[in-house]
């Protein structure tokens, strides 16, 4: 197998909270290799977000490293994270810093304009939200979206870049189940289509279905199943896709 | 009526089309695994059901006789049998009781069995992710969609509870285990201060 595009190696995170020490991530080791939709489950205040946060370099471990494509973050500049994080790695969360009232269109092709300029931008960013099934959305503004649309968008802003990696902070939280199952499906095609690595954080176990990868962040551990079993694998008749 | 029937999931298999011993027993252990029941199980039930007249023979079948070379007996719902049937399916459901073996084992645990418990709590909170990890189903989507047969949208829908059972299990291990470990510490810090 190819090496890894991300790779967390043993890495440890504390959080001071007056004299007592929160250990977030306890020795957590985890690949995410190109084409490949990783999923971990934790419950609110697991580390969830710390763990993207440590992958988008926007945090240190204490202990233990996180490499992109083969280089410690540790070692890069701010300048060179900077680029990373411009060039390479999409973030997707809901609450994005988007205007209320900026039309969808503009908010995603806006990266790209200085590359593109305004035609080429909007072009690829109305190809980019086709991509999510939000075409129709383009001309809407953030603030009348939905929580499920809000999502879409801004799968679509991180996808507009082409990013190596991206990194989806709980992106079916509150949302109903086909919005689930439809936004979970869509970052799995995003990996195996495009061959995106997707490492994804998600608070309810549904979701994880759709991963290659599932893991559970527990007290501050990573969990891995501890086998693969093979015999239990569904497959039904007439389905549109079988994992 | 108490409890989850199988005479009626018998039966309703029936209903939806007639069929013998081993081709229901099939069917049940693909759709109804949780349920359990063997070949010889559902062949007393088919005796119960065809002697309270819910079932009838609808002839023999001599290709693909049984293995000891009968001939497979075919049996259909009677009209009383559908009328059983609907009455049930409109009955109010019963929740299931859980009878949970770590639960018990909390309830009557000594002081001195909570470092072993935290261990099994873990292993069970492992288990669960590798079970999780082994199921693996199309979109969920396709279950609205009406070209989907209904038995496989349902089968479907039952995994959906199975998962979301493993998600309050797993909460509730990682709940307990935290109690746990902080309960531990604060015991052996107690004792410290004591000796």
């Amino acid at each position: 197998m190819a090496a890894p595009l991300l790779r967390f190696d043993a890495v440890s995170r504390s959080y001071w909270r007056g004299p007592r020490e929160l250990r977030i991530l306890r020795d957590v080791s985890l690949d995410v290799h190109a084409g490949e939709l990783v999923a971990v489950y934790g419950q609110r205040g697991s580390g969830k977000t710390t763990l993207l946060r440590l992958a988008a370099g926007f945090e240190q471990p204490d202990s233990g490293s996180v490499s992109f494509a083969g280089i410690d973050l540790a070692r890069r500049s701010r300048r060179q994270l900077a680029d990373m994080r411009r060039e390479d790695v999409g973030w997707v969360e809901r609450t994005g810093s988007q205007s209320a009232e900026l039309p969808v269109l503009p908010s995603v092709a806006l990266p790209l304009y200085r590359a593109h300029g305004p035609l080429g931008a909007q072009r690829r960013a109305m190809s980019a939200l086709a991509r999510v099934g939000a075409e129709e959305m383009a001309e809407l503004s953030w603030g009348s979206l939905s929580d499920a649309a809000r999502v879409l968008v801004a799968l679509a802003q991180a996808l507009v870049r082409e990013p190596r990696l991206l990194l989806v902070d709980d992106p079916t939280a509150g949302l109903g189940i086909l919005d689930r199952e439809r936004i979970a499906g869509l970052l799995r095609s995003a990996a195996e289509d495009s061959g995106l690595a997707v490492l994804m954080a998600v608070p309810e176990m549904p979701a994880m279905l759709h991963a290659h990868e599932v893991r559970m962040l527990s007290r501050g551990r990573l969990l891995a199943p501890s086998e693969q079993r093979t015999g239990t694998v569904i497959e039904f008749p007439g389905s549109k896709r079988s994992a | 009526m108490a409890g989850l029937s199988t005479r009626h999931v018998v039966l309703g298999l029936l209903v939806e089309r007639p069929g013998y011993g081993y081709d229901l027993q099939r069917r049940i252990d693909a759709r109804l695994g949780f349920l359990g029941l063997s070949e010889s199980a559902v062949y007393k039930i088919l005796e119960r059901l065809e002697a309270d007249g819910w079932i009838e023979e609808a002839g023999q079948r001599r290709i693909g006789a049984t293995r000891r070379g009968a001939p497979r007996v075919m049996y259909r719902a009677t009209p009383l049998g559908r009328e059983c049937f609907n009455a049930w399916m409109a009955t109010p459901c019963e929740r299931a009781v859980v009878r949970d073996e770590l639960q018990a084992k909390l309830n009557v645990a000594k002081p001195g069995d909570l470092p072993e418990l935290l261990r099994i709590a873990e292993v069970l909170g492992r288990e669960s992710l590798t079970e999780l990890a082994a199921m693996r189903r199309p979109v969920l989507e396709c279950a609205v969609e009406p070209d989907l047969p209904w038995c496989d949208a349902a089968t479907m829908m039952v995994e959906d509870f199975r998962l979301r059972s493993l998600q309050t299990l797993v909460d509730w291990l990682d709940a307990i285990c935290e109690l746990m470990e902080e309960r531990i510490r604060r015991t052996s810090a107690a004792q410290r201060r004591a000796a």
